[in-house]
């Protein structure tokens, strides 16, 4: 049995069900993101003078700056390799998807070592309010992140190797493919629009 | 605007193929030029930033609210792209459009609700007094003297908004001597404790056990 509209658009919504589907999910993402922002705004507006001052956050922009152009960059890929399994092309495909799963892994990276100098100096999510909100939002991203990663390393591996269950779909249907990896794109793109607010703040404040 | 765009994608339009050797790379040009855009607004953003906090170029002394604003309003631009580009929104179906704005008037609902919720904050504090060791903490005006019974049991949060909220009308009519117009900071409050204040409590007794320890049981009457 076939789930019905995985590539054709279902007639009342003018569109394939995964994308309905994956743009509803933004839009709770969206919302559990914005809650946190507003916790942001919440906290910062309520401490007034007690909120630390930039040099006070152990937050350098250099490398939220470098982060940022890391997933932007993997946004662009992203996008790229959706353009290129559209096309057929499983080569640019496979070279457009390796760079983004590479700049998902190097994000974490950065992240890593920023956590760590932060923990060296003994700062904790319990040190203050700015530090809890600061751990807890972008350590909610990073998950997103390690998240993205995986299921877009899943559609890499399911246009290349036998064993990945999703080289049947690839096989049967390369334009379902395409439209997974459309949708992953999608969440991708979103972990990325998260970050481009994230980054100025926190560290630049 | 458009000139800016139009010149940026037929950049790409010719860089493309010649840096890939393809024909057909061209294509991927509007995306190139959204990058390139994305690109230079994060510089602006640092640059902006950088530039007033470590060298104060602007007034000669760092602004704070300069920063944050400009690098909200290009994060804004910054994920208008994203959406219309990256993620085909500039041609959708308009269920999504209903469903992101649906999503959008709720979250700006929910930032809106907290920006009110911090207009109601205590005369004479920056923030929330959350400081139960502070004589002001536990400072409530006396005709409130029913809420004072509870201030022991009741969680110091929702206790200091309380306070808070009577603070205001307590300013007029509770403090004879202190100027209840001009904000008072926390080194200059007065140093005398108001009636309601609740005493710091001496440690806690020895407990049972360690007094049956230390003590011998009474001897029984015959």
């Amino acid at each position: 049995m076939d789930i019905p509209y995985t590539v054709s658009a279902r007639p009342d919504t003018g569109l394939y069900n995964g994308k309905l589907g994956i743009w509803l999910f933004l839009a709770s993402e969206v919302m559990l993101f914005g809650g946190f922002f507003s916790a942001y705004i919440f906290l910062r507006l309520g401490a007034g003078d007690s909120w630390p001052v930039h040099e006070a956050t152990h937050t350098q922009w250099s490398f939220g700056l470098i982060n940022t152009v890391v997933l932007i960059f993997s946004s662009m890929t992203m996008v790229l390799a959706w353009m290129c399994i559209k096309a057929r092309n499983i080569g640019k495909y496979n070279l457009f998807m390796f760079i983004t799963c590479l700049c998902a892994v190097a994000f974490m990276g950065i992240k890593a070592y920023e956590y760590y100098h932060k923990f060296h100096y003994d700062i904790y999510p319990s040190t203050s309010p700015f530090f809890a909100i600061y751990f807890t939002m972008t350590g909610l991203h990073g998950v997103h992140v390690v998240g993205g990663a995986i299921v877009l390393a899943y559609h890499w591996a399911s246009a290349n190797w036998k064993i990945c269950p999703g080289y049947k779909v690839y096989r049967a249907n390369p334009e379902q493919l395409a439209n997974r990896v459309e949708c992953a794109g999608l969440f991708w793109h979103l972990v990325d629009l998260i970050w481009i607010f994230l980054f100025p703040l926190y560290y630049l404040l | 605007m458009q000139w800016i765009w139009g010149s940026l994608v037929k950049f790409w339009e010719g860089a493309l193929p010649r840096l890939t050797g393809s024909k057909d790379s061209a294509s991927a040009a509007p995306y190139l030029a959204v990058f390139t855009c994305l690109m230079i607004g994060s510089a602006v953003t640092v640059g902006v930033a950088v530039a007033d906090k470590e060298y104060g170029i602007f007034l000669g002394t760092s602004i704070g609210w300069l920063d944050l604003t400009v690098g909200l309003a290009i994060a804004t631009v910054k994920a208008s792209l994203v959406l219309a580009f990256f993620m085909h929104l500039n041609h959708e179906v308009s269920l999504v459009y209903r469903i992101l704005i649906l999503a959008a008037v709720f979250v700006f609902f929910m930032f809106f609700l907290c920006i009110l919720a911090l207009v109601d904050k205590p005369a004479h504090s920056a923030g929330f007094n959350t400081d139960t060791r502070d004589p002001y903490f536990w400072k409530l005006p006396e005709k409130a003297k029913g809420h004072g019974a509870h201030a022991e049991e009741s969680h110091g949060e929702a206790h200091g908004a309380d306070a808070g909220h009577h603070g205001a009308e307590a300013d007029h009519n509770a403090q004879p001597t202190a100027d209840a117009a001009a904000p008072i900071s926390m080194e200059e409050r007065p140093e005398e404790v108001p009636s309601t204040h609740v005493p710091a409590q001496p440690d806690p007794p020895a407990t049972e056990a360690s007094q049956l320890q230390s003590s011998p049981p009474p001897a029984p009457n015959p």
